[in-house]
């Protein structure tokens, strides 16, 4: 579907692109008004569809219905949007990418009608009329048309300009697996040069001196043109976790998850550049802080508390400094610990946390925390979320944690889960429309026998039986508990 | 087979795989698998007559009729392939005449699991027994040698099922022998027959393929090479194996082993040989946590259908918008707060300077409050000399015009002006130039704003007029005039009277009409003065400023030039400009002068005329004010 404001073909700037992956763009049907009238186009067409099989062109049902199926989308297109496409998917109905279970148990007749005339996208254009509507009524209950090819014929020797019929070829899918994985290596690529050049910057830190800002600098651009070309490939490379170099990856990791969370918030190319440096440096002060410290097992004593507080004010020394391209790293340096209600530390001036500030502070608690660490186990994403969530007001701005969570979904990639029938998966994409339902690859199955190639599945999926979704997700547990050293080569 | 029929046997395999597709896709009530199965049994006889038995190779990915694969670019077909290779069929023989009912047992075992296909006897056996004759497969087995068990298998190219398969018997026979006698250790056998160059990687497919076992048998099999024979060994090829799986792998499996046999995992993971950094890793992931999630504040159970409607909830947009704009225009101030903080805390050079950087941008973006405290700041730093110096550089950052500019338009805005004012003071007469400048030309509102700045300035700010009325433009002068008089009589007096000598014309009439809107006593004497300037045009005009300003200390030198009456001279149009100047004013010392004008008798042309009719209506008006003042005064 698209929206009339956003037309793809004609994105051009990094803010545009960000817009698009802008949470309420991705979720076109999270407006309750937007869902009914979803549902409504879906109905409509089973009506027309039936009612044509059913009865012969004059009669006023036909006529009826098939006025209600252009109403439907003359509605979706006073709602914003220029034109709808219907999908099916192994046997359930999407509108765009919104799964409608019910619908697909319902209208089975007409799902299978269409996919075995080889049909499995409808789409409805612009000019969609109801002499399309009639048209298209009639191809898909004609029992004489058997394939695509013909019912394609049939539409356009009735002059069906409104309307565009679809499969999904498997050579369209290799494609896209293949850019897919060329974007991954592009990302992974990106990533390593962030950790080789955030190790040279701790290293002259340590030593005192004065480092170069230009390779970080090239990262986060690096970064960005990776995240505008796929979102995906970028954010998921923050399933890798360094237990050695932590502080790396994990630097690496809240800059991917903050740029992220800024384009989806919808900073232009200028601010993410700036966002994505800052967050690359924010935590730079622990350099002061001795090891031994940091990797404390055991709680800390007032005074090492005392000490590690002081990152913050070091990380803002440390960055005084340096010739960037704003100051912002050093503001979130000292500021990503003062915490939303200005509570944390160091003391905050009554001044608001910088909105990146805010951002850092939230991906870095989220990184941190589903991370093992030598003081505790790592925490499983959705009980991250949670905790996130809990601190939403206190903590973390209300807002940019609802972002986080609509960007990452409560199973983010890289998210190990166990299904209903015991089976272990990966989530490796996230349905923006439905954050408990993402698209997993089942690795084992329920005996824990690893399958040669992941089975792919998207959790949306309707068992056409029951009505009820095919498979659900009963565990999340941690990679590692799942004998996984490395959920990013499954995404 | 000619190439030419190849695409006909693509056709059959299209159809073939869509019907093993459709009987997995869809529940046994639809029409849809029964009429993909006969398509392809209506499909595959009509090949199969005109081209008789037809023999394919199945390839992992593909199938094959020689070196040309078929349908390679159907996923389905391709699909098919993999799922026959993995059940280890090699070959598939098509015979014409396929029933129905043959077609139906080779899709159903065609889209059982190949696992299960292959425990029950294979997928031959499998197709044998559903009563299929006409479509059949041959099986592949990929052994090294004649040799029973492990050491037979091509650990290389043999399917990593057969490799598992074999692996979980070599534990089992170590297992069994173990206990009676010296066991043969069937990995490190397997594995050591081989070139050097294969072994690791030999190793590693023995590792991968356990992955394709169930935790029970894979737990089983690190069990049974624990176990010790009579001489006192494990099964060390098999140990060395699992010691090549990944670190989680293994502590998993460790885990696993310990919750089954009781023993600890760390004591099970000791006879495992790990190199160093995996032995730290695997100790890692089996160390309890210090802390656990309750300590940790974590919610034991997550509401995640409530967490996912929150997330997708609508609202919050509006303050996301205020956020997003706010981080564009207090980024310099919060840089100037940080600085400020980071000098408090470490007052040094550094700090000093990187406070003089940030102080400019904060300057501009209208952060004034900040930009006080930073000064403040940076004066009461007690230091050496360097400290010294960046903090005069710092200050002197400050002077920068464009930056002054900025705080001009920010207190213009909603900036403090007190402390606008402290800057602009602070960089001398370069703030009082940039001042001056862009008070004349802000707009009334600005102004009214910016009058208290301007007139706490004022000394400094009438030197800067001063020099710009000699020196600079028109343009300039004349907006410097226009802003002279905000700075009151006292101090603007002076400058506007030195401008009457300017060049240029418009300067000059200019000051006059400032000198009129000055309004006080000195600046009425000044205007009555500048009735005698040189320029007869600057008179004239000072003439009419003096009626509008009502200066009366101008009424003697007005009536002068009234009485001064020489035919000769054409000076009608100044006189014109005296008696509405004298009416004006309302003098009665005027008086005289206009009567005996508007009592003229015998007056020549049409502007004598005019004259005396001005007079006559000067006298009128006069009088007629004199007669009832009240009213008069409430006029005006």
């Amino acid at each position: 579907m698209t929206d009339t404001g956003h037309p793809h073909d004609e994105l051009e700037s990094p803010s545009e692109i960000a817009a698009e992956i802008a949470p309420s763009v991705r979720a076109p049907f999270a407006d309750p008004v937007r869902l009914a009238k979803a549902k409504e186009l879906v109905r409509a067409l089973a009506v027309s569809h039936t009612n044509a099989g059913l009865y012969p062109t004059s009669h006023p049902l036909v006529a009826q219905s098939l006025s209600e199926l252009a109403g439907a989308v003359d509605d979706l297109r006073a709602a914003g949007f220029r034109d709808v496409t219907v999908n099916i998917y192994k046997g359930t109905l999407f509108v765009e990418n919104q799964v409608f279970p019910e619908e697909s148990v319902t209208y089975r007749r007409m799902v299978e009608e269409l996919l075995g005339r080889g049909i499995s996208a409808l789409t409805f254009l612009e000019s969609f009329s109801e002499t399309d509507a009639a048209a298209l009524a009639e191809v898909i209950s004609d029992t004489a048309i058997t394939d695509i090819d013909e019912a394609r014929l049939a539409l356009e020797r009735r002059n069906a300009a409104g309307i565009d019929i679809a499969e999904t070829t498997a050579l369209e899918d290799t494609g896209r697996e293949e850019e897919g994985r060329e974007n991954k290596a592009q990302a992974r690529q990106s990533y390593d040069a962030g950790v080789a050049a955030m190790r040279d910057v701790e290293t002259q830190a340590k030593l005192g001196k004065v480092f170069e800002v230009t390779p970080l600098q090239n990262v986060v651009s690096s970064l960005l043109e990776n995240l505008f070309r796929d979102p995906a490939a970028v954010l998921g490379l923050t399933a890798i976790k360094g237990h050695d170099d932590y502080t790396l990856n994990h630097s690496i990791n809240v800059c991917i998850l903050s740029i992220s969370l800024g384009a989806s918030l919808g900073l232009d190319a200028a601010s993410l550049r700036s966002l994505g440096l800052a967050a690359l440096l924010y935590d730079l002060g622990k350099v002061r802080i001795p090891e031994d410290i940091l990797s404390k097992q055991g709680p800390l004593t007032t005074d090492e508390w005392h000490i590690v507080k002081s990152h913050a004010e070091e990380g803002a020394d440390l960055l005084k400094r340096i010739q960037l391209i704003d100051q912002m790293p050093m503001v979130v340096a000292y500021e990503h610990h003062q915490r939303h209600d200005l509570q944390g530390y160091p003391a905050p001036v009554n001044q608001e946390q910088h909105l990146y500030s805010k951002i850092v502070a939230l991906c870095d608690a989220y990184d941190a925390m589903t991370t093992r660490r030598p003081f505790r186990r790592e925490i499983r994403p959705d009980k991250a979320l949670a905790v996130l969530m809990q601190g939403r007001g206190k903590a973390y701005d209300p807002n940019i944690t609802k972002a986080l969570v609509a960007m990452l979904g409560i199973y983010p990639m890289g998210a190990v889960i166990v299904l209903d029938d015991a089976t272990t998966a990966v989530v490796f994409r996230v349905n923006s429309d439905d954050l408990l339902h993402p698209r997993v690859k089942i690795l084992a199955d329920a005996a824990g026998r690893w399958y040669d190639e992941p089975e792919v599945l998207d959790l949306r999926l309707v068992d056409p039986s029951t009505g009820q979704f095919a498979r659900s997700i009963t565990d999340c547990i941690p990679a590692s508990d799942a004998g996984i050293d490395d959920v990013w080569q499954y995404l | 087979m000619e190439a030419r029929d190849y695409p006909k046997i693509e056709d059959v395999l299209r159809s073939l795989a869509s019907a093993v597709n459709a009987a997995r896709l869809y529940p046994p009530s639809s029409d849809l698998p029964r009429q993909a199965l006969d398509r392809f049994v209506t499909r595959c006889n009509e090949v199969t007559t005109e081209l008789g038995t037809v023999r394919l190779l199945v390839d992992p990915h593909a199938f094959r009729i020689g070196e040309t694969g078929l349908a390679t670019a159907h996923a389905q077909t391709c699909g098919l392939a993999e799922g026959l290779h993995a059940m280890q069929v090699g070959q598939l023989v098509i015979a014409p005449s396929v029933q129905p009912a043959e077609a139906a047992a080779f899709v159903a075992v065609a889209g059982r699991d190949p696992r299960d296909i292959r425990a029950a006897g294979g997928p031959r056996t499998a197709l044998a027994s559903a009563g299929a004759s006409t479509i059949a497969v041959i099986e592949v087995s990929l052994r090294s040698s004649t040799e029973e068990g492990l050491p037979g298998v091509d650990l290389i190219n043999a399917p990593l099922d057969e490799v598992a398969h074999e692996t979980l018997a070599a534990a089992a026979r170590w297992h069994a022998a173990a206990a009676s006698e010296e066991a043969r250790d069937e990995v490190a056998a397997a594995i050591g027959q081989l070139e050097q160059a294969t072994r690791d990687l030999a190793a590693d497919r023995i590792a991968t393929a356990m992955l394709r076992l169930s935790d029970e048998e894979r737990v089983r099999i690190l069990l049974s090479a624990m176990k010790t024979d009579t001489t006192g060994r494990p099964m060390r090829g098999m140990l060395d194996v699992i010691a090549r799986m990944s670190p989680a792998t293994i502590a998993r499996l460790l885990r696993m082993a310990s919750a089954r046999c009781g023993a600890r995992p760390q004591v099970l993971a000791m006879p495992l040989e790990l190199p160093p950094e995996v032995a730290r890793e695997i100790a890692a992931l089996l160390a309890p946590s210090p802390r656990t999630e309750a300590e940790c504040g974590v919610p034991a159970d997550p509401e995640v259908a409530l967490m996912a409607a929150e997330a997708l909830a609508p609202g919050g947009d509006d303050e996301l918008s205020r956020l997003k704009t706010a981080a564009g225009q207090t980024k310099a101030g919060k840089a100037l707060v940080t600085t400020i903080a980071v000098v408090r805390e470490h007052p040094d050079v550094d700090s000093v300077r990187a406070l003089g950087e940030a102080l400019a941008p904060a300057a501009r973006s209208g952060a004034l409050t900040t930009v006080r405290e930073a000064l403040r700041t940076v004066d009461s730093l007690i230091g050496d000399a360097a400290i010294a110096a960046e903090r005069d550089r710092a200050r002197a950052a400050l002077a920068d015009p464009e930056v002054l500019s900025e705080v001009c338009h920010a207190v213009s805005t909603d900036a403090d002006a007190a402390i606008a004012g402290e800057l602009l003071s602070g960089a001398g007469a370069g703030g009082a130039q940039v001042l001056l400048s862009f008070y004349a030309r802000a707009g009334t509102s600005s102004r009214s704003l910016l009058r208290p700045v301007l007139r706490g300035m004022s000394e400094q700010v009438v030197g800067v007029a001063a020099r710009s009325l000699r020196s600079d433009d028109t343009a300039t002068a004349l907006g410097t005039l226009s802003v002279l008089p905000d700075l009151g009589e006292r101090q603007a007096l002076p400058v506007v009277v030195a401008a009457l000598e300017h060049l240029d014309a418009e300067v000059r009439r200019r000051a006059v009409t400032t000198l009129a809107d000055l309004g006080g006593a000195e600046s009425r004497r000044a205007l009555a003065k500048s009735l005698g300037h040189w320029d007869p045009e600057t008179r004239r005009w000072a003439i009419r400023e003096v009626g509008r300003a009502r200066a009366e200390e101008a009424i003697s030198s007005l009536v002068r030039i009234l009485e001064d009456i020489n035919v000769l001279e054409r000076n009608h149009e100044l006189k014109k400009e005296v008696i509405k100047c004298l009416e004006a004013i309302g003098s009665r010392d005027a008086l005289p002068v206009l009567v005996r004008w508007s009592n003229r008798r015998f007056v020549f042309g049409r502007k004598n005329k005019e004259l005396r009719f001005l007079a006559r209506r000067a006298v009128e008006r006069l009088a007629a004010t004199e007669e009832s003042p009240k009213e008069s005064m409430h006029r005006d």
